[in-house]
């Protein structure tokens, strides 16, 4: 048989409080000397004559086992446990019901009506001990159990809080990094400018701008941040401010691509996390429509066109941050009124089918081609409805941005002032 | 994605299934630092069945590719699919690392 | 006459984990609520009130189990059984007999009380 101590269960070298039990027995005598057993084996007990006042006791003192006699007047035992079951404050306190025999139909109704253990009152002392250790080790394991329940839920709340607190944040940066994105209309005379722009997560890292250099020259880029998320959000932000109008005007005297992209790719190095840019930079002159551009690694500027099948601007180079010694080439490209040239992150295109296949940038050119008798942001906007339909999703798996320019049909007209 | 290992007399190669892309760079960096701490003079990552890099994955590459260089140490591409190789030649990956059709000649490169 | 059998003195004493002051304590609380008991038993019997009946004899049974007193449990017990079948005629005798039995088991307590523990 295994030993049995007198002592209720001490966790080791931990002085805990004495565990708090509550006897209700209307007896004198049986609850005298069940009460004294108890005390003796170091229990605090707490006693009560009957069921109506073992309820206000319970209630005041939250004892960690309740040891109830099954027949007493005023309020027995069984009726006893229901009221505890439907006290959302004491519904989990172990009951060890109290009985004068070993009914097998009564410990099955008082089970039924919320009793967790049997106590006969002619039990052996070790048989008590036992029981009452019993009871006590499940009522700390409750305990806990709502303890931790609780902490969970408090846990919950902050976090909720927190994220919400972080996303409104976010939101904050999001419409910041937004108004750093050009007004789409008419940047200067001659031009019109209209773009679409999802970002993946609240903040993106594909940012793009259509800027006056000087009276005659208009600059553009699109860049793309690898990865995802703020640390995307934040270097992107960081390039756009160096790219400026003024800043590159300072520094380099034009908008001349090779050179803005030499000057970036020498300040924008890879990250220790492999984190690097791509992009793509024109300067277009207003009175000959000849853009120069150059990439560095970005999939690059598609030219539709009004009267050619559309070609794709780029060239192969290095992203930003590569190698710091590389050098971009400008290329020369002549725009005639009414064509468009269309700015893209490759998010645009690099959407999945629900089986797997790519948009790709043929279908991505197909569908600019096919909206050449609609306006600008119409056809960028069939662009964006074209690849949702091909990956039958809403949202975009990264930053899509598509930005298109148009020049006006007869430039010497007046329609844009 | 996943990534199996197989170490050869010249290196180490790395097969890569899956898509090489942002959300699964740790596993990448995992593999690769583990290869470096082996003492790995020659990392050939197997891209046959990677259907998809990104630029985080392309970033990842490069870097890797630089922090060997430092240590004397090369990395080779093996079988790259077409996508994977027209993105790779957008951003003249090729010119930094060095992509091979056959297994025998990526392994061959280190010690010619 | 068996003297366990009107008061198993060395259990009752065992039961108080053997401490003989709280024992004589819990005697004296007996003498007290036995006779209350037992007098509520005999009232009830008299209204026939059955229930009345079955709770004084199930308290006083309660507190017998206490102070081990065998004989007088058993006819306790035969008491609170007659009276939750409703047997008021064949209770009568037997409330007589608890009297009788309780009666020896206060003299029996009273001597414990006044002249100490057998050794």
């Amino acid at each position: 048989m295994p030993h049995i101590g007198q002592v209720p269960d001490p966790s080791p070298g931990i002085e805990t409080p004495a565990a708090t039990i509550l006897l209700i027995e209307d007896e004198p005598v049986t609850r005298t000397s069940m009460a004294a057993r108890l005390t003796r084996l170091g229990y605090r007990v707490l006693e009560a004559e009957n069921g109506r006042v073992g309820l206000e006791v319970a209630r005041r003192e939250r004892p960690d086992l309740l040891i109830v006699d099954w027949m007493m007047p005023e309020m027995d035992g069984l009726t006893f446990c229901d009221a505890i079951r439907r006290d959302p404050q004491l519904k989990s306190s172990q009951i060890l019901l109290m009985t004068a025999h070993d009914a097998p139909a009564q410990i099955a109704e008082g089970l039924v009506r919320g009793a967790d253990d049997f106590l006969s009152k002619s039990s052996s002392k070790q048989e008590i001990i036992a029981r009452v250790l019993a009871g006590l080790r499940t009522s700390r394991l409750v305990r806990k159990l709502e303890t931790t329940g609780e902490e969970l839920k408090s846990s919950m709340l902050l976090l909720e809080k927190k994220q919400a607190e972080t996303e409104a944040d976010l939101q904050t940066a999001a419409a910041f990094v937004q108004s750093l994105l050009p007004s789409p209309g008419s940047p200067v005379r001659g031009i019109t400018l209209a773009w679409e722009y999802q970002p993946s997560l609240t903040l993106g890292g594909d940012l793009f701008d259509v800027m006056t250099i000087d009276a005659d020259h208009l600059g553009l880029y699109i860049l793309d941040a690898s990865g995802h998320g703020v640390a995307a959000a934040l270097r992107s932000a960081s390039l756009m401010t160096f790219l400026r109008a003024e800043n590159m005007v300072q520094l380099l005297g034009s908008y001349n691509p090779e050179r803005v992209l030499f000057e970036a790719n020498r300040r924008f190095p890879l990250s220790a996390d492999g984190d690097y840019f791509t992009l793509w930079v024109g300067q277009l002159h207003l009175p000959t429509g000849s853009l120069s551009f150059a990439s560095a690694g970005h999939p690059g500027a598609l030219l539709s066109s009004a009267t050619h099948p559309s070609r794709w601007l780029t060239t192969a180079s290095f992203p930003l941050g590569f190698d710091p010694s590389a050098r971009f080439t400008s290329d020369r490209v002549l725009l005639k009124p009414a064509d468009r040239l269309f700015l893209l992150s490759d998010g645009i295109y690099e959407v999945p089918s629900p089986s797997g296949e790519l948009w790709g940038r043929e279908r991505f050119q197909e569908a600019i081609d096919a909206g050449k008798q609609t306006s600008l942001s119409a056809t960028i906007a069939s662009c964006f409805a074209a690849a949702r339909g091909w990956q039958q999703a809403q949202h975009f798996p990264d930053d899509a941005a598509v930005v298109g320019i148009e020049l006006s049909d007869c430039r010497e007209g007046t329609s844009h002032g | 994605m996943q990534i199996k290992e197989r170490i050869v007399p010249q290196g180490i190669i790395l097969d890569v299934v899956g898509d090489l892309t942002y959300a699964h760079r740790a596993v990448f960096k995992a593999a690769v630092e583990k290869a470096k701490q082996a003492g790995c003079r020659h990392l050939i990552v197997n891209l046959e069945q990677v259907r998809f890099v990104d630029s985080a994955g392309l970033g990842l590459l490069v870097l890797v590719s630089q922090n060997f260089k430092l240590q004397q140490a090369q990395i080779s591409m093996l079988k790259p699919q077409s996508y994977v190789r027209e993105i790779m030649s957008l951003a003249n990956i090729p010119k930094m690392i060095p992509i091979y059709e056959r297994e025998e000649d990526a392994l061959m490169a280190r010690a010619a | 006459m068996d003297k366990t059998a009107v008061l198993d003195l060395s259990e009752a004493l065992n039961r108080a984990d053997g401490d003989q002051d709280f024992f004589i304590t819990l005697a004296t609380l007996f003498l007290q609520e036995s006779q209350k008991d037992a007098a509520a038993a005999r009232a009830a019997l008299e209204r026939q009130d059955h229930a009345g009946l079955v709770a004084a004899a199930h308290k006083l049974k309660g507190s017998v189990m206490e102070m081990c007193a065998p004989r007088l449990f058993e006819c306790t017990k035969r008491l609170e059984e007659l009276g939750q079948q409703g047997k008021l005629a064949e209770a009568s005798p037997v409330c007589a007999e608890v009297e009788t039995r309780l009666a020896e088991v206060h003299v029996a307590l009273r001597d414990v009380i006044a002249g100490g523990f057998p050794s």
